[in-house]
């Protein structure tokens, strides 16, 4: 599958084909980790992370492809384990040369910071019931309407699906904090 | 909705752009000042955005599983082939030895549960494993026993990545075993580590990531060294064989074997009496029969048992039955059920939303009178069958209808069999029924149920509500308890080919389902389809005391499932969900319309019966008439008398009756003694009073035996006298003996007619003379028939084709109501088999002794 496929299945949200097929670049991203001071668990939570930025990347930002789509998941998994490595004090920063311009390091900071707050949230939302998980994935991420969302769910209305959406909400809402 | 759902709920649309410009503007003006709401409004903000990024991670994650998975199975492929050892272990330690550390066991995540020890536990955990824990399944390690809640924790290795992470190794005494990944259990209560009690099991469902290879399931043995080896190598429950489903045998146990023996009886008695001719195929198509096309011909048609078809299948040979038949039959007792896929609706919508399956049966009863006569509509079926001739409170063509139920009631009078086959209460003598037919004349049956009737009786203000239902007349039947056979219907069908439901091990099920009676059992098997069988066992040994050490035993055997899509799954289910209604409305409205096309053909036939009575009645006394006024003329010439011969002195006899008073009562003149030897067919001599002469009328007997009687249905014998405009009918009670008292002033011609189904056969005799005759009949076309009857005068001839007319209908009537009776007979038996509690009336198909299954109408002269 070509990169030029692969960006349009993002951009239309067919996520799980497109990560399945960009896990190709997986093993060079896990060697380098690897050798720079990482474990499998670390190369795997930064490889994810990577798939993530791309995704945002080509989603919401103004996305080129100007090299080879393995080749720029690689340079964004080093830049985010080097950010991790200079976080943990592991690693000083000279010592780890980036190949992005400086625009596209400061969209990527952004973008980068931006994703810390959402993990966040992230690890919250694991505390809410697996059903809460679900509705609020269908409405918000599969854009699926409360009908559909009722059905799916086995609700008998849709005002039912729309109650427990708003509790689920409320659920999560209250435990994030500024 | 609460206060704070309720801001959520507004942000949510504000964030969402969803809210129009005014909404927008008015919400962001708040905004400004509002500082707690900024706030809201950006966590809400971040909470969007965390539910897209823990969708999108989960996203990632599944896409790592499958490019793992793959690559894996790929790793494995080359690794049998290598190595050359085909086991592959699954490993189970149950709650045995304590995980070493340093193994790395507790790398791996946990997943814990809480379990209550007194029923039995179902868990899945996030692999897709699923594990069920028997209740009263553990002791603690000193063998003391352990109540209340206990908490079991599951670690899994599925991913080669995990076994490595978590150091583990997989030998079996020294031999390499490939993996399809291990698990761990335990079990602990407030921190004292628990084991399984012996004889308990702990039953688990695997993702099987190595369909094609024989695995097996091993326990593992910590060893010194702290590796693990794995040891007691057990077969995994293995995918159930599934067969054709239409080959399985769904009925409740014995109804094949109730059916055989049901329905020879029911031959038995119905053979012989079947009229052998042919019908026509819309005849056939009228009482309901098959019309074997292939098999039609003239001889065929003649033993006319061929048309019989569904019957014959099973006569012709009692062992084979055709699965058409038996289903046929056992579906259409579904419309018992349709109230309550009625009440099911109701239900649905007032009482409970979710919990369909557990309707209590008391509800049913109670709620079934008034829903399902509310349900009818007395006005408009009033208008419908009755206003053309009923006002309710006037007199019209008939009698104003309120006050008739009350009326009939009183006089212990049955009014709902009346309003369907007035006729049948006609001639059966019922007072009420005369009463009105005398004041009014004849009433047409109408084709309505005893609901619809009382519903009408409603309507015009009765039949209080209190009264009706209690009525037994009137009642609805209540809801049979039992499987609905619309929802075997709707599962034994091509289309549950390779599920669950299509093996040898469901079949066994289903003769307990059966006896359990209870329809939500079968629901658990129809709603997890994808699971295995024990799954569904387990679920159902809760449901119905009755059979739950059945069903223990069920779920005890392990019987695994049939692989199935999941999305396949679901469309199965609602396809049972929606065609069992259907079903069950089907053979409701199939019942219906039988009903009442029996109703409405009863009805026809018995006004023809009405008509021809009638023009029998009216033939016979013209005839009488007639002889009477020749009889009177030629006596009163004997004794001289003038003024007694033409049509001014015709007698007016409106019937026989009428004359037999005038020959009994009063002082008797020749008038008198004439109708009385022209009403009894007697020789007469009467002497003049005041002339003394005498005046003489002479009857003499005459005879007919029909020689090859033993071929006939039916003879008719008649006697056309010269001077008469119809004929007289010789007197028959066995088709084969006649006599006849002939006038001796008349020059009688004898015509025969005889029938062996619609074949008629023919003989006369010139000129009758008081002896006895011997007649043999010869047959005859229907042109040939009508050609020798043109010799004789146009009344009579129209007279005996009429006759035959309706000879034929009767024919065509008596089959009918005898397939009426047969089905109803066999309805019946079976339906007393499987349902046992619903009562005749409401099994009813039954024709009553309403039918006159003898010949003709009775004959007199």
């Amino acid at each position: 599958m070509n990169d030029q496929k692969l960006i349009e299945l993002l951009r239309e949200d067919k996520t799980d084909k497109a990560f399945y097929k960009l896990y190709s670049g997986y093993p060079k991203v896990e060697k380098l980790i690897l050798a720079k001071g990482g474990t499998k668990n670390d190369a795997q939570d930064v490889f994810q992370e990577a798939l993530i930025v791309l995704y945002k990347k080509v989603k919401y930002k103004d996305f080129k492809l100007t090299s080879k789509l393995s080749t720029y998941l690689y340079s964004v998994s080093r830049f985010l384990w080097k950010d991790e490595l200079i976080k943990s004090n592991r690693m000083k920063s000279a010592d780890f040369e980036l190949d992005f311009l400086e625009n596209e390091l400061d969209e990527l900071e952004q973008i980068k910071a931006n994703e810390i707050k959402l993990k966040q949230v992230e690890k919250i939302l694991t505390t809410i019931s697996k059903k809460c998980q679900e509705i609020l994935q269908m409405f918000y991420y599969k854009s699926f309407s409360m009908k559909e969302i009722a059905k799916e769910m086995g609700y008998t209305s849709e005002r039912i699906a729309r109650t427990q959406k708003y509790k689920c909400m409320e659920k999560a809402k209250n435990q994030i904090t500024l | 909705m609460r206060n704070q759902l309720e801001v959520i709920h507004a942000i949510d649309k504000y964030l969402r752009g969803v809210l129009d410009e005014a909404e927008t503007q008015e919400f962001e003006t708040r905004l400004k000042t509002d500082t707690q709401l900024q706030q809201e409004v950006v966590k809400q903000e971040l909470l969007m955005e965390g539910i897209k990024r823990s969708a999108l991670t989960a996203s990632a994650v599944k896409g790592k599983k499958k490019y793992k998975t793959i690559k894996t199975l790929k790793y494995v492929g080359v690794f049998v082939a290598v190595a050359s050892i085909y086991v592959v272990s699954k490993n189970n330690i149950e709650s045995e030895p304590k995980p070493n550390t340093e193994l790395g066991i507790d790398a791996l995540p946990t997943q814990g549960f809480n379990l209550n020890t007194e029923q039995d536990t179902v868990i899945e955990t996030e692999n897709g494993s699923v594990f069920v824990i028997p209740a009263d399944a553990f002791e603690t390690e000193n063998g003391e026993a352990v109540t209340g809640n206990v908490s079991f924790e599951i670690k899994e290795a599925f991913e080669n990545i995990d076994i490595m992470k978590a150091g583990l190794t997989t030998t079996s005494d020294g031999k390499l075993l490939e993996t399809g990944g291990m698990f761990f259990l335990d079990a602990s209560q407030n921190g004292q580590k628990l084991r399984l009690k012996k004889g308990k099991e702990i039953l688990s469902q695997l993702p099987n990531l190595h369909p094609e290879k024989d695995m097996k399931l091993f326990d593992g043995e910590m060893q010194e060294d702290g590796t693990i080896n794995w040891v007691n190598p057990k077969e995994f429950e293995k995918d159930l064989i599934t067969v054709d489903i239409t080959s399985l045998d769904f009925y409740p146990e014995g109804y094949v074997e109730e059916l055989s023996q049901t329905k020879e009886k029911v031959l038995v008695k119905a053979e012989g009496d079947l009229p052998r001719r042919k019908m026509t195929e819309a005849e056939a198509k009228i009482l309901g029969y098959r019309y074997p096309k292939d098999v039609w011909n003239e001889q065929d048609a003649l033993r006319l048992n061929l048309i019989v078809r569904d019957y014959e299948d099973v006569v012709s040979d009692s062992k084979v039955y055709s699965k058409e038949f038996t289903d046929s039959l056992y579906y259409s007792f579904a419309r018992l059920f349709e109230r309550k896929n009625i009440l099911d609706e109701i239900y649905r919508s007032e009482v409970d939303t979710t919990t369909i399956s557990t309707i209590p049966y008391e509800w049913w009863n109670d709620t079934l009178n008034n829903r399902i006569a509310n349900n009818l509509n007395g006005k408009a079926l009033f208008k419908q069958n009755c206003a053309s001739c009923h006002h309710p409170y006037k007199m019209m063509t008939g009698p104003a209808l309120k006050g008739t139920f009350t009326k009939w009631k009183n006089a212990g009078d049955n009014i709902y069999e009346f309003i369907k086959n007035p006729q049948a209460q006609y001639d059966r003598g019922v007072q009420s029924a005369l009463d009105i037919n005398y004041l009014r004349g004849g009433m047409p049956g109408q084709a309505v149920s005893n609901e619809e009737i009382n519903a009408i009786y409603r309507y015009l203000g009765e039949f209080p509500e209190s009264v009706s239902m209690d009525s037994a007349e009137g009642s609805p039947c209540p809801i049979p308890s039992g499987i609905n056979p619309a929802k075997i219907k709707a599962i034994w069908n091509k289309k549950f080919n390779n599920t669950i439901l299509a093996t040898k091990e469901f079949e066994e099920r289903m003769k307990v389902i059966h006896e359990s009676h209870q329809d939500r059992i079968l629901e658990v098997y129809v709603n997890n389809l994808d699971k295995p069988l024990w799954y569904s066992d387990s679920i159902a040994s809760h449901m119905d005391e009755s059979t739950t050490q059945k069903f223990r035993a069920f779920y005890k055997q392990r019987k695994g499932g049939v692989k199935v899509n999941d999305r396949l799954a679901n469309l199965l289910t609602n396809y049972f969900t929606k065609k069992h209604k259907e079903f069950t409305a089907k053979s409701s409205d199939a019942f219906n319309q039988y009903e009442q096309n029996k109703r409405k053909l009863r009805a026809e036939f018995a006004n023809k019966k009405s008509k021809k009575d009638q023009e029998e009645y009216n033939r016979k006394a013209k005839s009488y008439n007639e002889e009477y006024k020749i009889n009177l003329c030629n006596a009163a010439t004997q004794i001289g008398k003038k003024g007694y011969c033409g049509e001014q002195n015709m007698v007016r006899v409106r019937r026989p009756r009428i004359t037999s008073r005038i020959a009994t009562l009063g002082p008797k003149n020749i008038d008198a003694y004439v109708a009385e030897a022209t009403r009894d067919r007697k020789s007469m001599v009467y002497t003049d009073p005041n002339s003394g002469k005498k005046a003489t009328l002479t009857y003499k007997p005459m005879k007919a035996k029909i020689s090859n009687s033993e071929k006939f249905d039916k003879v008719f014998i008649y006697l056309l006298p010269d001077s008469l405009s119809s004929f007289n009918r010789m007197k028959t009670t066995d088709n084969i003996n006649f006599d006849f008292s002939l006038n001796m002033l008349f020059t009688y011609k004898l015509v025969a007619v005889g029938y062996k189904g619609k074949q008629a056969y023919f003989a006369e005799v010139g000129s009758v003379s008081p002896k006895d005759y011997l007649v043999n009949l010869t047959e005859i076309s229907e042109a040939e028939l009508t050609q020798k009857l043109s010799k004789t005068k146009t009344k009579a001839k129209q007279d005996i084709l009429a006759d035959k007319d309706f000879y034929e209908e009767e024919m065509v009537n008596t089959s009918r109501e005898q397939k009426y009776q047969r089905d109803g007979q066999l309805m019946l038996e079976i339906g007393h088999f499987l349902f046992p509690d619903v009562s005749e009336n409401c099994l009813e198909l039954t024709i009553k002794d309403e039918f006159e299954s003898s010949g003709l109408f009775p004959v007199t002269n």
